[in-house]
């Protein structure tokens, strides 16, 4: 525990967990048709790993909840973006383009996988954030079952948002400084260039 | 004597560094002193007192070698937890100062002494005791969060004396604040000094320095240059080649005694100069 | 300093463990007339005990109208299950939908204003110092509190940000490439100065002796009375006494 969580780790998730906020809160401020709520979750996956953006991306909406308690089961899509990213970081992945791709094609395959059961079962097809609902009740009116209007609805509402968080992480951890960098677990990794 | 604090022959390199900052450091602290660290921008003042206080290597790495002991022991094989009440540190910035997970500023000067596990009649006596040290009731029921930089390291300063370390590094506290924060700080430092604390303070306003330290290590080219008495280092003219500015009395003396008569002592603080002066 | 009430007084992590007892109950149950007819009312009666009715009210409603009226939607009139009881244009209202609309918002209902009133009426300080006495880690409580402050800190600095780029020219509105374009200079210099501080901050909590060996004590002097101990206990045998209740044949469960 004490390799996954050190002093440096555990100050990044709190500051992970405001980027995931203010990126949501950014991204309905000017009205982009995208969450943008998990970018600092992949950050922490790129500099320390799975476990730590595990729980970075699990706290974030546990905090959300305590003003709206509806975030709080989306904390396992967050978690499981998180174990992604954070896997393909330890392999490395951050440090090039058509890598960071393809992790980004990872988040977006495990945040559907994950989402749109919490919010079939769960939510009875209600998104816990609201974002999508409007979607998902027009394809329900076209005739489409419950299943397959929410997935469509997510497939509208992740894909691009994925892919933009996962290369704005890529481009942030270039414009880090190397001295900082190498404090983290996963930094030497992009010092070695 | 033992020293309270001892580097011997060390070298040091950052991890990504090009080169080293150090090639064979070394020094004796002992127990009182007030000792004040100069050089250049660049010459490695913050460095030595990360090496000092176990943040290097603990949270930075590079490559260290040789000895670097507190009370005979090495600094780098104890945890950072451990050093905590033996070394305190007060850092430049005053706004990363805080621990930035309490509410008032009386709970930000608890925290350490939470972590200490010290009991809570204890603590509390500690905290209440610290305020009244250091002036700072007003601040008292404050948020940490909305203080002015000068106030915000009063509280650093309080919470790490409240820890009540023997041994205290200061980096550069007051670089970032106004003459009357500084002023406060140096105040606070005074307080420090007549408790016999062991001190080390990196500074660049020079007459602070003559006043309050009794002993100059000057950093120049990865070595130590000078170290010596306060007085004895502030009198050499050549110090200003290095980067390190003399105070104006200092000047004066020096001035004076070439071209006028020459002087048995050169004078770095005021009174000192007034005395010599008069006769 | 007001008097605080008695939900407000009680001890942190019997709240949260009796909220989340009733939540998980009525997930199990599955039963509307629990939310609706027991626990929301439970709760809203008890914010008005504890002086609290209106902060709580505004949360609560913000929280649920919209939510719930999508759910009825799509339940109720979009997924139709069972024999319609009324119809309007493509809208059908059945009677397997409404009851599942009915239980699933019931559930979600006790859930949130448990988990509001536990929130309305507590300090973050004061739960997590409840949850580290039971052995949570230090670490765990930092991330949780750094959280809470760093986000209206972060928030007001990406706003600083936002108006000093639109001063510079940068658009933010206009079409939806010319804002996505807005987003990355506005949080980017925000995550990388933030990261760029972490090391000086991990010195700091250092000093301040965060990672060291010894065990805590707290400046918040909290301490779980002979009721708060035992109120959890009996709530949970009520809920489990319940829970037998609705399933279990012999006694009349499942008819
Ligand atoms: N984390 C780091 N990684 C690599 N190099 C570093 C790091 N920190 C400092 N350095 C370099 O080490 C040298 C010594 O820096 P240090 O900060 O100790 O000097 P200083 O005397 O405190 O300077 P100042 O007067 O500006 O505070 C400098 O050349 C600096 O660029
Ligand atoms: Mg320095």
């Amino acid at each position: 525990m004490k390799k996954h969580f050190t002093t440096m780790v555990l100050i990044l998730i709190p500051i992970a967990i405001a980027v995931n906020v203010i990126g949501g809160q950014l991204a309905s401020i000017l009205k982009l048709p995208m969450y943008l709520d998990m970018i600092g979750t992949i950050l922490v996956a790129a500099l320390a790993g799975p476990i730590p953006a595990m729980v970075a991306g699990g706290v974030t909406n546990l905090i959300l909840g305590i003003t709206s308690p509806t975030w709080i089961p989306y904390a396992i899509v967050q978690i499981a973006c998180g174990a992604v990213a954070g896997y393909a970081a330890q392999k490395g992945a951050f440090k090039s383009f058509k890598w960071t791709a393809l992790t980004a094609l990872g988040v977006w395959a495990a945040a559907l996988l994950t989402a749109v059961p919490i919010t079939t079962i769960l939510f009875g097809g209600i998104a816990g954030g609201g974002g999508g609902s409007v979607i998902t009740a027009f394809f329900l009116t076209t005739g489409q079952g419950l299943w397959q209007s929410v997935t469509t609805s997510a497939l509208i509402t992740e894909t691009l948002d994925k892919f933009i968080s996962t290369f704005i992480v890529f481009f942030i951890v270039k414009s880090i400084p190397v001295s900082t960098l190498v404090k983290f677990p996963l930094g030497p990794m992009y010092a070695e260039e | 004597m033992n020293p309270v604090l001892e580097m011997k022959d060390v070298h040091f390199k950052y991890l990504i560094g090009k080169e080293k900052v150090f090639e064979g450091i070394s020094f004796k602290i002992y127990k009182g002193e007030f000792v004040s660290i100069t050089g250049r921008n660049g010459s490695g003042k913050t460095t030595l007192c990360n090496i000092l206080r176990g943040f290097i290597p603990h949270l930075n790495q590079g490559t260290l070698s040789g000895d670097i002991l507190l009370h005979g022991e090495s600094i780098p094989d104890k945890s950072l937890g451990e050093l905590a009440d033996k070394i305190g540190y007060i850092f430049q910035n005053p706004f990363i100062q805080n621990s930035g997970i309490k509410e008032t500023v009386y709970e930000e000067i608890a925290f350490g002494l939470e972590n200490l596990g010290i009991p809570r009649e204890e603590m509390i006596k500690t905290v209440d005791d610290t305020i009244k040290l250091l002036k700072i009731e007003d601040l008292r029921e404050k948020h940490p969060a909305e203080l002015s930089g000068g106030q915000r390291q009063r509280v650093a300063i309080a919470s790490i004396i409240a820890m009540d370390p023997p041994i205290l590094i200061i980096d550069e506290p007051t670089s970032q604040l106004d003459p009357k924060g500084t002023e406060e700080i140096f105040e606070i430092i005074k307080l420090l000094k007549e408790q016999k604390k062991t001190i080390i303070l990196v500074e660049h306003k020079i007459d602070q320095v003559a006043e309050y330290a009794s002993r100059i290590i000057m950093l120049e080219d990865k070595k130590i240059l000078f170290d010596g008495t306060t007085n004895e280092i502030l009198s050499k003219e050549e110090v200003m080649t290095y980067g390190t500015n003399l105070p104006q009395v200092a000047k004066l003396g020096i001035k004076y005694s070439k071209e006028v008569k020459k002087l048995e002592k050169i004078p770095t603080v005021l009174e000192e100069a007034v005395k010599i002066f008069k006769g | 300093m007001v008097k605080k009430r008695f939900i407000s007084r009680m001890y942190p992590l019997t709240k949260l463990i009796i909220a989340l007892t009733l939540g998980g109950t009525s997930i199990i149950v599955h039963q509307w007339q629990f939310g609706y007819l027991f626990i929301m009312p439970l709760m809203f009666l008890l914010a008005i005990l504890d002086g609290k009715f209106k902060s709580y009210f505004k949360k609560v409603f913000a929280a649920i109208v919209v939510f719930f009226l999508f759910i009825f939607l799509i339940q109720a009139f979009l997924v139709p299950v069972g024999a319609t009881i009324w119809q309007w244009e493509f809208l059908h209202l059945t009677v397997g939908g409404l009851d599942k609309a009915l239980n699933i918002t019931a559930t979600i209902g006790v859930f949130l204003t448990t988990l509001l009133l536990v929130f309305e009426t507590t300090n973050m300080s004061d739960l997590m110092v409840s949850l580290q006495k039971t052995g949570m880690p230090n670490g765990a409580a930092y991330v949780f509190l750094a959280s809470i402050q760093m986000i209206p800190e972060m928030n007001k600095r990406s706003k600083v940000i936002m108006q000093a780029q639109r001063a510079r020219g940068i658009e933010t509105e206009g079409n939806m490439w010319v804002r996505t374009k807005a987003f990355f200079p506005t949080l980017s210099p925000l995550i990388i100065s933030s990261i760029t501080d972490i090391g000086d901050k991990a010195a700091t909590l250092e000093a301040r002796a965060f990672s060291s060996s010894i065990p805590n004590t707290f400046y918040r002097d909290l301490h779980a009375s002979f009721f708060e101990k035992y109120i959890t206990v009996f709530v949970i045998l009520l809920c489990t006494l319940y829970t037998l209740w609705r399933y279990v044949p012999a006694i009349g469960g499942l008819l």
